[in-house]
């Protein structure tokens, strides 16, 4: 991701040529291409948007008190908001470790198959990359919090990027 | 650096980085939650399928079927939802990079070729706003066409046409049309063949057809699959009709279809 933002001499030229990348790979421009970052898109066999996941996670965010903010026009099982929604309940007292659990269920449930078609349709390899990173993180989030066997290191902040993806299982599916 | 024991500390830190996958972590939730969606209700409303009575739960569509009262609901009618909830829909304002950045003198080459860059509604409205004016001040009035594709959902709030030539009457001063590229060549046929122009006229019904039919051509047109879709909201009586035994079957080289019972007769015979 460094040497990708790091290439070219004009920030804008960057930050323009990862737009152009983002909206083919996310907005749904590129059509086959799309690696769609919301969970009901994985979910069943119609791919489409706002199935379960969309009320489930509707759910988890009525139960932390929270909703998502009026000028993000996205459903609630978007890969970010459900991150946000994770990274709140972290902060929050050791009593949601049931729900943190949950959480977890839901971004397993698509992380991994994200991650593969982002290193799959991804030209420059900058968002396969970020996806790489997501998904090392959610797994170690898991572990972490599930009191499972630890990842054997962890990413921290800007330094080089230290759990590696894996294979991807088939997703288990959270209670419905 | 890593680190081989992670606290929840660390992870925080290292959740930095996700904000590349998209939207900014930090402003997505705001305290307080909304209230729940109302109990689930079934609604009916119409599409070019024919219309239908769609579940809602939660503010989603959770099921759709069919107006109980269409003898002939359409197979495609499922299809519906994934017309609303498609992955590949497009939700925000895009543009050419190349227009972007260099407006009308970008390269008409890279049209089609995916280079897309994601703007806001208000960038969305100005580049649209400043074309405009460039047009009208190197063309005139002339060089703007209010033409657009016809087809909308069904009701008139998705009338594109109408949409584009309220904003384009904002502004005043440009060209427009008369009729539609679909039935315009009807309205000047059809009075020299029955009278009327068959489109926005009462047109002629299925009974009196097969009442006093000899011959029926359909040239170029699927009757049983193209009656599925109408331009409002069917509902697809005509197929009664198509049932009906309305000729006998040919023979030799000609193919029988058999829901109209009438020979299908290609344009260049085998």
């Amino acid at each position: 991701m460094r040497e990708i933002v790091l290439a070219g001499d004009n920030p804008a030229e960057v930050a323009r040529d990862l737009s152009n990348e983002f909206i083919l790979l996310f907005d749904g421009v590129g059509g086959p291409r799309t690696a769609s970052p919301y969970e009901s898109a994985y979910f069943g066999f119609s791919r489409r948007l706002f199935q379960a996941p969309t009320s489930e996670i509707n759910r988890l965010l009525r139960q932390a008190d929270v909703s998502v903010s009026s000028d993000v026009k996205e459903p609630a099982d978007h890969l970010s908001i459900e991150l946000a929604l994770r990274g709140r309940m972290m902060r929050e007292s050791a009593s949601c470790r049931n729900k943190c659990a949950l959480l977890d269920l839901h971004l397993m449930a698509f992380a991994p198959m994200l991650a593969d078609k982002c290193l799959e349709a991804d030209r420059a390899g900058f968002y396969a990359a970020a996806a790489d990173l997501m998904l090392g993180f959610v797994r170690a989030l898991r572990d972490a919090f599930s009191g499972r066997s630890r990842p054997s290191t962890l990413p921290v902040g800007d330094d080089e990027i230290a759990v590696a993806p894996g294979a991807s299982k088939p997703p288990e599916r959270p209670p419905s | 650096m890593s680190i081989k024991d992670p606290t929840r500390r660390s992870i925080l830190k290292s959740g930095a980085a996700m904000g590349a996958l998209g939207l900014s972590g930090s402003s997505l939730l705001v305290s307080g939650a909304c209230a729940a969606s109302a109990p689930s209700s079934e609604t009916l409303t119409g599409s070019h399928w024919g219309a239908i009575r769609m579940k809602v739960d939660d503010g989603r569509i959770v099921g759709i079927r069919p107006w109980e009262r269409d003898s002939r609901p359409a197979p495609t009618l499922e299809g519906v939802m994934d017309l609303i909830y498609s992955p590949t829909r497009i939700k925000y304002p895009i543009v050419r990079r190349d227009f972007l950045e260099k407006g009308h003198r970008a390269d008409p080459k890279g049209r089609g070729d995916g280079d897309f860059v994601r703007v806001s509604w208000d960038q969305a409205l100005d580049l649209v706003v400043s074309e405009l004016r460039c047009v009208d001040a190197a063309y005139g009035p002339g060089g703007t066409f209010a033409g657009s594709y016809g087809w909308m959902s069904p009701g008139k709030l998705h009338n594109c046409q109408s949409h584009l030539r309220r904003m384009l009457n904002l502004k005043g001063g440009f060209v427009t049309c008369t009729g539609d590229y679909s039935t315009e060549a009807l309205e000047v046929m059809m009075p020299w063949v029955v009278g009327s122009t068959e489109t926005d006229q009462q047109v002629t019904a299925w009974p009196v057809i097969i009442e006093n039919t000899q011959l029926m051509v359909f040239w170029g047109a699927d009757a049983i699959n193209n009656n599925q879709v109408g331009w409002l909201i069917p509902d697809h009586q005509a197929y009664v009709y198509h049932e009906r035994p309305q000729r006998d079957a040919g023979s030799g080289s000609r193919k029988r279809a058999p829901r109209l019972r009438a020979d299908c007769v290609p344009l260049r015979p085998v």
